[in-house]
């Protein structure tokens, strides 16, 4: 028998399996090769399981757990991969199949296809939404800067920030914004800043490098950091062109780190300029205001009752007064306001702070001597009414009586008789001096006047 | 008080007062508290003084704030 001339082996199928392990391990070192996945599986060891397949062939895979950490996106079914590993077989199965340790998507850069993921994500989260972000402040009082020290950055950023604000103060915290410390590093920053109660706004910048130079903004932990910032926070990495995750979460994307201290920092002289503009309005409504009490107070006095209509020399007094006063208002407001104009043009010139100041208590002193002017006329006019009242009582009725002058009244009527036709003899009547007054009787009457009657 | 905060009760005070509707008395109230407000903004404005400082870890990890210079 043929059997019989070749010693019989006979191997367990441990053994079988041992030594094909050993052939096929041998035989396929390192190796990449590409693929689809297909029947993914992340049980509760966190490997991950899967097949790649082409038209004709498949071959299982396993990445364990440790390797994965270098994965820069989710594997899914249907993605086609390229993965680096080497042929391994399972004994226990008797299959081979690929130890996986680094997984790349083909075609599409492995960090292309991260940032997309993790924007589709964080979108989803609501991250992005217009609604959650925040206001900057209008004049901060401390910017928190979160860059590299050695840049062209941060020389930009603080000298943009001078030419707009000079004396603005900054915060720098100093951070890698590259490599694998950069992310942790931003974090700490932006957790540090934002704790700080005197910072009010943050910003996070960068300047242009290749989508490897700028990931560390693509990073989750980066995203998580500004989006929990308690301060808003400004991004701006890279160019104009480069959107980073980031920019997304960030309370306003700035194009480029220049352009993030034209949102943050207003120029001094528009602030100085509204603040102008407001001093304007409240000296002119207050213009206005004593133009009104004037023109009611002329209304009141058109109104008067009689008796103090006739006195014109009073009124004429009075708008003789109200004139002047309205001559030294309106010169005063004039004034004031071609001083305003004055100071305007000075503050928009240079260093207009100071002026400003001035310029207040300028207008301060002025209302106070304002004030004093209308005290002073409202006392003039006083001391006329005063005098008014007792050129009243020098042509009372009362006044003449005591001149030597009496008043005859009927009896009892009481009616004042002023002509003696009405009286006829034995009549009663009563005379009224200045002090007290007679019981009288009628023995003569005369009609002719007074004069003849004299004579 | 922030400097917006104070620009926004100065311009409440312009608008109250160009409404032309309080008494005579509240007007210069108002008045002079714009006045105040106004030297507040003008204030905050002029007192910025230039002062960038960058945070620096010593060996003990203190985080301490210095003066700082960008490089030329």
């Amino acid at each position: 028998m043929l059997t019989e001339t070749f010693p019989r082996t006979v191997l367990t199928i441990s053994e079988l399996t041992r030594n094909i392990k050993e052939v096929i391990e041998r035989s396929f070192p390192l190796l990449w090769v590409s693929g689809e996945v297909s029947n993914l599986r992340i049980p509760s060891s966190g490997h991950l399981y899967f097949t790649l397949k082409d038209e004709a062939s498949q071959i299982r895979v396993v990445m364990f757990r440790s390797q994965q950490r270098k994965l820069k996106f989710v594997p899914e079914d249907g993605v086609e991969v390229i993965a680096q590993g080497t042929v391994t077989v399972y004994e226990k199965r008797g299959e081979y199949q690929l130890l996986c340790d680094y997984l790349e998507p083909k075609g599409k850069g492995a960090l292309q296809l991260a940032f997309e993921q993790l924007k589709a994500r964080l979108a989803s989260k609501g991250w992005f939404d217009e609604a959650r972000k925040r206001p900057l402040p209008l004049f901060p009082a401390r910017i928190g800067l979160v860059t590299s020290a050695t840049g062209a950055a941060v020389r930009d950023i603080l000298t943009v920030i001078d030419s707009r604000f000079p004396g603005t103060s900054i915060l720098l915290y100093p951070v890698q914004v590259q490599g694998d410390y950069a992310p942790g590093e931003i974090v700490e920053a932006l957790n540090y800043l934002g704790r700080l109660s005197d910072i009010d706004v943050i910003i996070l910048a960068r300047g242009g490098g290749s989508i490897e130079d700028l990931w560390a903004f693509n990073e989750e932990e980066v995203a998580c950091a500004i989006y929990s910032c308690p301060v808003p926070v400004v991004s701006a990495v890279g160019h104009e062109t480069d959107f980073t995750i980031a920019d997304f979460v960030a309370d306003v994307r700035a194009p480029t780190p220049t352009g993030a201290c034209l949102v943050v920092v207003q120029n001094k002289a528009d602030l100085e300029d509204r603040v102008a503009y407001l001093i304007r309005r409240l000296a002119q409504s207050m213009g206005r205001l004593v133009e009104m009490r004037r023109t009611e107070l002329a209304s009141v006095r058109a109104g008067m009752p009689d008796p103090l209509n006739r006195i014109w020399p009073l009124t004429q007094r009075l708008d003789e007064l109200g004139l002047r006063l309205n001559t030294a208002l309106r010169f005063s407001i004039k004034e004031r306001t071609a001083e305003m104009g004055r100071f305007r043009e000075r503050l928009l010139l240079s260093s207009p702070s100071t002026r400003l100041s001035q310029g207040i208590s300028c207008l301060e002193d002025h209302i106070q001597s304002l004030k004093q002017a209308v005290h002073f006329h409202l006392a003039v006019v006083k001391k006329d009414l005063e005098r008014y009242l007792s050129l009243l009582n020098s042509v009372s009725p009362l006044a003449v009586l005591g001149r030597g002058y009496s008043i005859v009244l009927s009896w009892p009527e009481q009616k004042m008789v002023t002509d003696a036709a009405g009286l006829s003899i034995g009549q009663e009547l009563r005379a009224k001096f200045y002090r007290g007054s007679a019981h009288c009787q009628v023995t003569q009457v005369n009609v002719n006047n007074s004069q003849k009657e004299d004579d | 008080m922030k400097f917006e905060e104070t620009l926004k009760q100065l311009e409440g005070i312009v608008e109250r007062l160009e409404a032309g509707e309080l008494a005579l008395e509240e007007s210069l109230e108002q008045f002079e508290e714009g006045i105040k407000l106004a030297r507040t903004l003008a204030k905050k404005l002029a007192e910025a003084e230039k002062k960038v400082q960058i945070l620096l870890k010593n060996e003990e990890g203190e985080i301490t704030p210095q003066p700082f210079e960008p490089e030329k």
